[in-house]
This record gives structure tokens, C-alpha cells and sequence, in this order.
């Protein structure tokens, strides 16, 4: 019951979050005029443009993007019964580097031409194609390799190491780039929301969907694979599917941000420890809900501070959640009494 | 459950080692099954066989004559519950939580539970004698309680056959006598049959109605625990050079070198206290008055020690084997002399 009235609670911040990520801006956007925007009764067209166009795509890719992130961290800690483990673990982003780092740092004047500047250009077809099949190209063998692993623990050290190896891959890339083409690769691990327009959001959302569909119906697995991989079997969880289906639908949301909207760090370790912490339960029936909601929020007051430079320019995403997150779950870690809520 | 022709082990693409092999066993139903063993004489991996966290190399497990191998997982949950000696790290889980995690074969796809459901799991933890730690939080409790809850959680199973491996493990005397005898009434009021790994040999002997022991041929012999001390195989598996295996301690002693026999006269229990000390140092006690050398007499007081004609009283059994060390010593000075 009372968890009932987090969730509830949590949604309700959550919607506020979302009209607030719509009407802050360079150019601040009233309540009124929004639903002036929606009704279509306004005649400015240059703010239905930032609300439609911009804010509004905007505000939805960070939800997904946090809650999917929140979810994916929360699977692979419980499934590596591991409290740093993150939804990267198996060197998706790693992959989804090594495809875009090919593309920006190899064949980097195809791009140049069509995309101009660095404006706009994460999130890019090019760039989404190029991260995705970098992403699959490691995942597939990953994770079919690690569904025959003996135990949890050898699928953390192995997916650390492929990470590592592929990302030995991506320096030696960096090393021969030139300066235009090292800016827009930096551009690229900043992170950004703003990439993803519409006609992108259907891709991006029926994927989010079907990774947090999967969470969702493990969850009775998931809370059996809290006592290890030997319990749940011996209380009948099929350890190999949940393993696989976890993994791959944790790592299917990672990817799919990555490439979206660039390697988002931080939430995927942090939203799980939060949850647990303001929850205080290890029933995954409540904490699945609740990480998608809290990275939800996480990711949209990210995407607000971005923009508190003002006219400046934006902050990268990246040293947003970090900056804002890493406060946060020390916080929460000293004032629990047993350290991390684990 | 019975086993037919069973070898375990480890195959690897490679090689195959062959842990145990040709075991023909019975599990049955009511009774404690103890196994007992040196360490590394694959004790773990009968119990993992036993539970199908492994598959055995040859042979064949049956419960009520089904192939275990070819049970449904969940269909195999039913049957056999597995106790584990790892440490568990729940957060913020408590007892009554993880016992009702034991339900997970018998709920739907998003484990719900049902009024039964959580009638069986309270009471889980009612036979564990848990019941009031129901609502505290597992990572906060003692060793002896958690592994209470463990239990639980898998008698929440309402196995056939419960497998514990090393249950005893992290816990103080009390608490393993205590877990010990819990288990043993669960397998007389639901009989279950209960199988246990265990390295505290004087309370599996007490406990056991069955004692698995591997001995040194990488074999198994069976019985109860009176069959194996009497045909002395416990005795061979146990005992060393410096530790023999004592039938009446029902554990392995000391063996110290032999300084000679001593006399005790006293009242009960006195003089089997004094008994055990003279042994510590050393001397065969006996009740025999005439003896000469060492007399110890016990009264109600104290103590009365005389060698040759030297004597000496004291009241702490403290200052009696001062008093004794000092005479063997002095005596091995003269005879070195």
C-alpha cells in the first residue's frame, strides 16, 4: 500500500518534471500557450515549432531514455548480484562506440558534408545505423557466449573484458584522427536528448517498450535470481532463459539510448540504488516500476540543468548526471544506516 | 529418492573426473541422512548431484521412481529443496519475504500469492521456530537465525527431499545443535527426508538416523551411526597420528603419549571430571584403589592428590592439573637424571 503511493507520488512528479521540460527554455513557454499549441488555436508559429519540434521530443527521449537506462541498471544488478553493475556491463556502448567511432573518425568527411556542424548531428541516421550495428555486432556473440558461462560473476569479468578490448579498439582510432574529427567523436560521448525527432521516436520507443515488456514480466525471476543463480534454480526458475532474456533486453535499452541519444553514463548504476533506497524493498514488482519512474525524472531535471547556461550555450549531458547524480547517491548512501542499500 | 549406479563428478571437454563412483543409495522419507567426510572428498558434489545442480556422470536419480533428469524444473522444485552455504545479501528483504520466495514453483507467471500460499509460508517458518523474526530484515540477523529462514524458505517448497549443504557452517555450538535438532523433528512430522553435509562429528552422531561416511577409498559406507563407530569404520576415517576417533565421546581425542595409570575415587560427577583431566595429561584413569603411583581423591570439598607418599589438597580442578604437571615433570627430570 504504501508502495502504491510512491509509485503514484512518483508519477505525479514525474508529469510536473514533463511540463517543466517543455516550458523551460532559451525561450520560456507558458502552461496557456502549450495548450494553445495543442488545441492549435495559437498563431505563432516559431513556438509551435519549439514546442512541437523541439521540447516536446525532447522531453519524451529523455523519459524513455532514463527510464529504459533505470530498468537495464536494475536487471543487471540483480542478475550479476552486483551493486556497480550497469546496464553497459556487456560492452554494448562499448560496440556502439567502436560503430560510431568507425564512422566519425575512419569515413568522417562522408558525414561532414551532409550534416554540417556538430549541431544535430548526434542521433543522426548515420550515426544511429553505425552505433546499432556496432552495438549488435559485440552483443550477439556476448551474449550467447555468457548464457553458457557457469556463474554470474565470469559473465561480469567476461563482459568487462570484451568492453575493454573493444575500447582498445576505438583508441587506437583516436589516435589518427584529426582535430574536427576528435571534436565531433567528443560531441558524440557528451551525450545530448535533443537528437531524436519524431519521425525517429517510433523506433526508439516500441524498442524502449519491449525491454521494460520483458522487465516486466521477469519479475518473478528476477526477485528468485536475488539469491543467487543456484537457489532460483533449485526453486525452478529456468536460470539460462532469465539470464538471457535479462541480459538481452537490458542490453537491447542500453543500446538503443546509446545509439539515440549518445553513452548516457551514470544513471544506469545510480536510479537502481535510489530506488531501493526510497522504496526500502527488494520486491522487484515494486522497484521495476519504480527505477523506470525515478529515471524518468533523473534524466529530465538532467536535460533542465543542461540548459542553465542560459544563452552561453548548453552543458553536456553527461557532466549533468554525474554532477547531479553523484551528490544524490552519496546522500542517500551515508544517511542509510547499513551504507549502500544493497 | 534412490540413486542406482550413480558416479559424480566434473566433465570438462578434456577429461572427466570421476569424484564418486557405482553409489547405490536410499533416501528415506522421516529419516536425517548425515554425510560425513574430510573436505574436498566430494561431499558438495554428491549433494549438488543430488539436487541436479549438477548431472551425475552415470546412473540414475529416481523420486518415486521418476528420472530427476528428466523433471521439469519447476516440477523438480517441488521435490527437492536446496539449503546453500553461501552468505545471502538481501537489502532490505525480510524473513517472511524470502520465505514466501520458496513459493515460486507453486505461483502463477507474476508470482502472487495466494491466502494458501501464505499460510504455507508462516507456517514455514513456524517449524523453523522463526516465526516471530517474520517481519525483521534478513541481512540483519544473526547466522543462526538467517539460517533458520533458509530453511524456511525452502520447506516453503514443501519439498520431498531437503538438501542442506554444510548448514551448520557459521554457527555457534548452540545454534548448530539447535538447527540440527530442528531438522531432525521436520523430518519426523512431515517425513521428509533430510540429507545434510556437516563437519561437527559429535552431534552428527547424536543426530543422524543415517550417516553417509567417505572414507578413505573414495567410497561411501552406510548405516547407522552405532553400525559404523561399531565395525570401526568411523574410527579408521577419523582418527590419525596425533587424533584418534573415542567411541564414548562420540568424537576424535587427543591421542597424548601414555605416562602411565592413575587412581580416581570419588562421587559422580566428580570423579568423571577428574577423569577427564588426568586423561588431558596424559593418565589412564582407573578405579582402582590398590594401584600405586598417582591417586586422586574427590570429595565434596575438594581434592586430594598423593604420589608415593607426598600429598597435596586443593579445591579448583585448575590447581589439580597444575599439580599433577608439576609431578610429571619432576618425575621426567629424575628419570632424564
Amino acid at each position: 500500500m504504501r508502495n502504491f503511493v510512491t509509485i503514484l507520488s512518483l508519477s505525479f512528479v514525474w508529469l510536473i518534471m514533463l511540463v517543466l521540460a517543455v516550458t523551460v527554455g532559451s525561450t520560456p513557454v507558458s502552461v496557456s500557450e502549450i495548450l494553445a499549441v495543442f488545441l492549435g488555436k495559437t498563431d505563432q508559429a516559431a513556438l509551435a515549432h519549439v514546442v512541437i519540434s523541439i521540447r516536446m521530443p525532447r522531453a519524451i527521449t529523455a523519459t524513455l531514455a532514463g527510464a529504459a537506462l533505470g530498468v537495464a541498471g536494475l536487471q543487471m544488478q540483480t542478475l550479476l548480484r552486483n551493486p556497480l553493475a550497469d546496464p553497459y556491463v556487456l560492452g554494448v556502448t562499448s560496440g556502439a562506440s567502436l560503430g560510431v567511432a568507425l564512422v566519425v573518425l575512419v569515413s568522417g568527411g562522408f558525414t561532414f558534408g551532409v550534416f554540417g556542424a556538430s549541431t544535430g548531428f548526434v542521433g543522426s541516421i548515420t550515426v544511429v545505423l553505425s552505433a546499432t550495428l556496432g552495438a549488435l555486432v559485440i552483443l550477439i556473440p556476448t551474449l550467447i557466449i555468457a548464457s553458457y558461462l557457469r556463474n554470474a560473476g565470469t559473465v561480469l569479468i567476461f563482459g568487462l573484458m570484451v568492453g575493454y578490448a573493444v575500447s582498445a579498439f576505438v583508441t587506437v582510432l583516436v589516435a589518427g584522427a584529426s582535430p574536427d574529427q576528435l571534436q565531433r567523436w567528443t560531441a558524440w560521448g557528451f551525450g545530448s536528448f535533443s537528437a531524436v525527432s519524431w519521425s525517429d521516436l517510433p523506433v526508439f520507443l516500441s524498442t524502449i517498450c519491449c525491454g521494460l515488456g520483458v522487465a516486466a514480466i521477469s519479475i518473478k525471476q528476477l526477485n528468485a535470481t536475488l539469491l543467487g543463480e543456484d537457489y532460483a534454480r533449485s526453486m525452478g526458475v529456468n536460470t539460462r532463459l532469465t539470464r538471457l532474456a535479462t541480459m538481452g533486453s537490458a542490453s537491447l535499452m542500453a543500446g538503443a539510448v546509446t545509439a539515440y541519444c549518445g553513452p548516457i553514463a551514470f544513471l544506469g548504476v545510480a536510479v537502481p540504488h535510489l530506488a531501493r533506497a526510497v522504496t526500502r524493498t527488494s520486491d522487484h514488482a515494486i522497484l521495476v516500476p519504480v527505477s523506470a519512474l525515478l529515471g524518468a525524472q533523473f534524466a529530465l531535471v538532467a536535460q533542465l540543468a543542461s540548459l542553465a547556461p542560459g544563452q552561453m550555450g548548453i552543458l553536456p549531458i553527461n557532466a549533468v548526471t554525474a554532477l547531479v547524480g553523484a551528490p544524490i547517491v552519496i546522500f542517500v548512501i551515508l544517511r542509510s544506516r547499513r551504507g549502500i542499500a544493497w | 529418492m534412490q540413486l542406482r549406479g550413480v558416479s559424480v563428478g566434473y566433465k570438462s571437454r578434456r577429461s572427466t573426473s570421476l569424484v564418486l563412483s557405482d553409489l547405490n543409495l536410499d533416501l528415506n522419507g522421516g529419516e536425517v541422512t548425515i554425510l560425513l567426510g574430510a573436505n574436498g572428498g566430494g561431499k558438495s558434489t554428491l549433494l549438488r548431484t543430488l539436487a541436479r545442480s549438477q548431472p551425475p556422470l552415470f546412473g540414475r536419480i529416481e523420486i518415486e521412481g521418476r528420472d530427476i533428469a528428466r523433471l521439469p524444473q519447476v516440477d523438480l522444485a517441488k521435490n527437492v529443496g536446496l539449503v546453500l552455504t553461501d552468505k545471502l545479501s538481501l537489502g532490505a528483504m525480510t524473513a517472511l519475504e524470502l520465505v514466501e520466495l520458496g513459493r515460486y514453483p507453486y505461483t502463477n507467471w507474476a508470482g502472487s500469492l495466494t491466502k494458501h500460499d501464505e499460510f504455507i509460508a508462516r507456517q514455514a517458518l513456524d517449524l523453523v521456530g522463526a516465526a516471530h523474526l517474520a517481519t525483521r530484515s534478513v541481512d540483519e540477523m544473526s547466522d543462526g537465525e538467517r539460517q533458520r529462514v533458509t530453511v524456511a524458505r525452502a520447506l516453503a517448497q514443501q519439498p520431498k527431499i531437503l538438501v542442506l549443504d554444510e548448514p551448520t557452517a557459521f554457527l555457534d555450538v548452540t545454534a548448530r545443535a539447535e538447527l540440527l535438532t530442528t531438522l531432525r523433528n521436520l523430518a519426523r512430522t512431515t517425513s521428509m527426508a533430510v540429507v545434510l553435509s556437516c563437519h561437527d562429528l559429535d552431534l552428527a552422531l547424536r543426530t543422524a538416523d543415517v550417516i553417509w561416511l567417505l572414507n578413505r577409498r573414495g567410497d561411501l559406507d552406510v548405516g547407522a551411526p552405532e553400525d559404523l563407530i561399531e565395525n570401526g569404520t568411523i574410527g579408521a576415517v577419523f582418527s590419525s597420528p596425533l587424533v584418534a576417533f573415542s567411541a564414548a565421546d562420540r568424537t576424535v581425542v587427543a591421542r597424548n603419549p601414555l605416562l602411565g595409570t592413575a587412581c580416581v575415587i570419588g562421587p559422580e560427577p566428580r570423579i568423571r571430571l577428574a577423569s577427564t583431566l588426568l586423561q588431558r595429561e596424559g593418565f589412564a584413569p582407573s578405579f582402582d584403589r590398590e594401584l600405586d603411583g598417582i591417586q586422586v581423591v574427590m570429595s565434596e570439598q575438594g581434592w586430594k592428590l598423593t604420589v608415593g607418599d607426598h600429598e597435596q589438597h586443593g579445591t579448583s580442578y585448575e590447581e589439580l592439573g597444575r599439580s599433577i604437571r608439576f609431578v610429571t615433570s619432576t618425575t621426567a627430570g629424575t628419570e632424564n637424571a
